[in-house]
């Protein structure tokens, strides 16, 4: 039966979840993490959310619970990590049963974990999944692989390494993730402050000093349209000030929008922000005072804290992934920065050696491709639809006899390699 | 969610971008998605020939062919009529939108084409509805092999429409569960007077079912509806097809969704649990031990 249904792949991130059948390009739906219950908030009750009859029931999940009311709207997962699983399992129930509409006990699934899970996390994860959906096999795959795994569509066959660092940028907070032959470096990830969100904000105080049409309540909408319409990375911000200055007309552009109120039409001119919003990605201080590190260097020392013999193959295979790496020409400035960077090393300890030593340069490269946006999921679906999958997939068979702990070991490493 | 939804969300959402990304003016992008169902029903929705203004829908049923001896083919030709085209390799019933010339009512479409499993599945029911209002007995039952080991059966008598569903219970544990959610609606049936009734029978087809190659088995239950002429009169019928051919995903969701309520009163147990054993102390061991008359003793372990 396996061989006919598509697996099932679901990632779940913090803000949003990404799910939908193994073999598409891009996820069937892509929903807020959250979901909608009823609580009782009177006091003395021990337990306010085992409730009576059918009120288990009774939630919603993804945007239909943001826009319900009188229900009290959580998020199960805090930073990647999946906090409240009483709430997870029930999100769980509807993705498969209303969203996806599939019978779990005939397809195979594909869950994500941000790369620092615990292997108890995991090993509740197989619980739900064997134990109450009886889903016949299950595989837990690592987002900062998977994101290198979607990069394999912009390389020849031969290059498909799963080494590689993963700049993994969403909404919230950037990661810089090295993987070793499908190893997650653990010790040696970064976290960086600055994401899609603090761009959003970034614009929007721009817009606030300059432009006096907006009306205030749309003020974050307007900023973050401009920014995934607009924006883009610029090689030199003071070239690309004087471009504006001589030539505005050229590259001054215009975003029209509708008062969602007075429904009275406004325009707003979009100018600087253009290259600046994504700016603060190499000049964090432009936003954040507390912060300083272009995301150039943040990579560098990454790398250089990783093992020295896995180090060539990191910079060689610098891979982008989440909706905040989508700006045209991110890729092409970080490998130049991140080259530069390499290159005053090496140069540094060719003085040291008194020219007696010549290092071999070091391969800097940015692999852009077009899943960027859906990288995990897209890895995944792409995993979930070859044949090995359903060899490395952990199966209910295994589960039964074993227990969960079988999660804890990852067969691909022993296969893929 | 008590009831599953009938239309398919994915089909919907897919064809409404379509359509109003066509009614916008814009290019219409390349589109190749395939999705599941229930019951091992799988969707494609493509282009034809690459022509990206033609998006297509199909279908695939692996019990197709048993629908079509109730006459499939007939029920989609009247929904479908004016969409319908050739049938995609591999599939059974494919529908094609024209995105440069979108129909006025494309919404309705839409509606329609997410609603392509269930009007596959009503064809055989309308059949015995037809079968039972108008007396004519003495027809053989339907049998649907709607999944690899399930089996529907429905059969129209003088006074009332049987459907027989059997069902596999992958887990021990659902068997219990399933039971028991069984259970209730016998329950149910003593408040609501006008429901039909239901039996249920576990291992073992029911009598209706002697001299078929109804499965038997451990893991196997049957589950039988009797629809009398009050459920399926013009008004009710659409309705009462709507809720018994998704019957036996609904009672596995069931299942599923007792199952996860069970886990989580467990959990609030082990919490409750976990509080008692933070609160314990252990025994101090050196406190003096004294016998009724006063005396004290050493324990020697």
């Amino acid at each position: 039966m396996a061989g006919r249904l598509p697996a099932v792949v679901i990632d779940n991130g913090t803000g949003y979840t990404k799910m939908g059948y193994a073999g598409n390009t891009e996820p069937q739906f892509i929903i807020p993490s959250c979901i909608a219950v009823k609580e009782s908030a009177s006091v003395g009750d021990k337990n306010k959310r085992l409730g009576k009859g059918v009120e288990d029931l009774d939630f919603y999940i993804g945007d239909e619970a943001t826009d319900a009311t009188n229900y009290a709207v959580k998020w199960p997962v805090r930073h990647g990590i999946i906090e409240d699983w009483d709430l997870m399992e029930r999100f769980w129930e509807q993705a498969i049963f209303k969203y996806l509409r599939s019978e779990p006990e005939d397809h195979y699934f594909l869950l994500t974990e941000p790369p620092l899970n615990t292997p108890e996390n995991r090993e509740y994860t197989a619980e739900i999944m064997f134990e109450t959906f009886n889903v016949p096999g299950l595989y837990i795959a690592v987002q900062a692989v998977l994101a290198l795994a979607a990069s394999w569509t912009s390389r020849q066959v031969g290059d498909r390494t799963l080494t590689g660092t993963v700049i993994d940028s969403g909404d919230g907070v950037t990661h810089v993730i090295p993987v070793a032959e499908g190893y997650v470096i653990g010790s040696c990830i970064k976290h960086i402050p600055i994401a899609g969100r603090d761009i959003t904000y970034f614009i929007q105080q721009l817009l606030r000093e300059r432009e006096v049409g907006i009306p205030p309540e749309q003020s974050l909408e307007t900023a973050k349209a401009i920014k995934e319409k607009f924006c883009y990375v610029c090689p030199d911000i003071v070239k690309e000030f004087n471009k504006y200055d001589n030539d505005p007309n050229k590259w001054i552009r215009k975003y029209d929008s509708t008062n969602a109120i007075s429904k009275q039409p406004f325009s707003v001119d979009v100018g600087y922000e253009r290259f600046l919003g994504p700016e603060i990605f190499f000049h964090p201080e432009f936003s954040n005072p507390d912060f300083t590190t272009p995301i150039s260097e943040t990579v560098d020392t990454v790398i250089q804290q990783c093992p020295i013999d896995t180090r060539r193959g990191l910079y060689k295979n610098v891979v982008l992934s989440g909706g905040s790496t989508m700006f045209r020409d991110f890729g092409r400035k970080l490998q130049r920065d991140l080259k530069r960077v390499v290159d005053v090393r090496l140069k540094e300890s060719e003085m040291l050696s008194g020219g007696r030593l010549k290092p071999k340069p070091i391969e800097c490269q940015v692999i852009t491709h077009h899943m960027q946006r859906y990288a995990v999921w897209f890895g995944g679906s792409m995993l979930a639809s070859t044949p090995e999958f359903y060899q490395v997939c952990h199966t209910k068979a295994d589960y039964d006899e074993y227990g969960p702990s079988i999660c804890r070991h990852n067969p691909v490493f022993g296969t893929m390699s | 969610m008590i009831l599953l939804e009938i239309n398919n969300r994915i089909i919907e959402e897919t064809l409404t971008l379509k359509f109003t990304n066509a009614l916008a003016g814009n290019k219409p992008d390349v589109v190749d998605v395939t999705v599941a169902d229930f019951d091992g029903v799988l969707y494609h929705v493509s282009q034809v020939n690459d022509d990206r203004s033609k998006i297509r829908v199909s279908i695939s049923l692996k019990f197709y062919k048993d629908l079509q001896e109730h006459g499939a083919d007939e029920l989609i030709q009247r929904e479908y009529g004016p969409v319908l085209t050739d049938t995609e390799d591999g599939y059974n019933v494919s529908l094609l939108f024209d995105l440069e010339n979108v129909p006025p009512n494309w919404e309705e479409w839409v509606k329609k084409a997410g609603l392509l499993k269930r009007n596959c599945f009503a064809s055989v029911f309308e059949k015995y509805f037809e079968f039972q209002r108008q007396g004519s007995l003495g027809h053989k039952k339907a049998v649907i092999h709607y999944r690899d080991d399930e089996t529907m059966y429905v059969d129209a008598q003088k006074d009332r429409v049987t459907v027989v569903f059997s069902t596999v219970f992958k887990d021990d544990d659902d068997i219990i569960i399933g039971k028991v959610f069984l259970q209730e609606f016998k329950e149910g049936r003593r408040k609501f007077q006008q429901a039909p009734q239901v039996l249920f029978s576990h291992k073992e087809p029911p009598s209706e079912l002697k001299g078929t190659d109804a499965a038997v088995g451990d893991n196997i239950g049957y589950i039988t509806f009797v629809l009398f002429p009050r459920h399926i009169t013009d008004e009710s019928k659409d309705n009462t097809i709507n809720l018994i051919h998704t019957l036996r995903d609904y009672l596995h969701y069931h299942i599923k969704c007792s199952k996860a309520y069970i886990h989580s009163r467990m959990r609030a147990k082990t919490v409750d649990f976990l509080k008692v054993l933070n609160r314990a102390r252990p025994e101090q061991k050196t406190t003096e031990k004294k016998t009724i008359s006063g005396k004290t003793f050493v324990r020697k372990d």
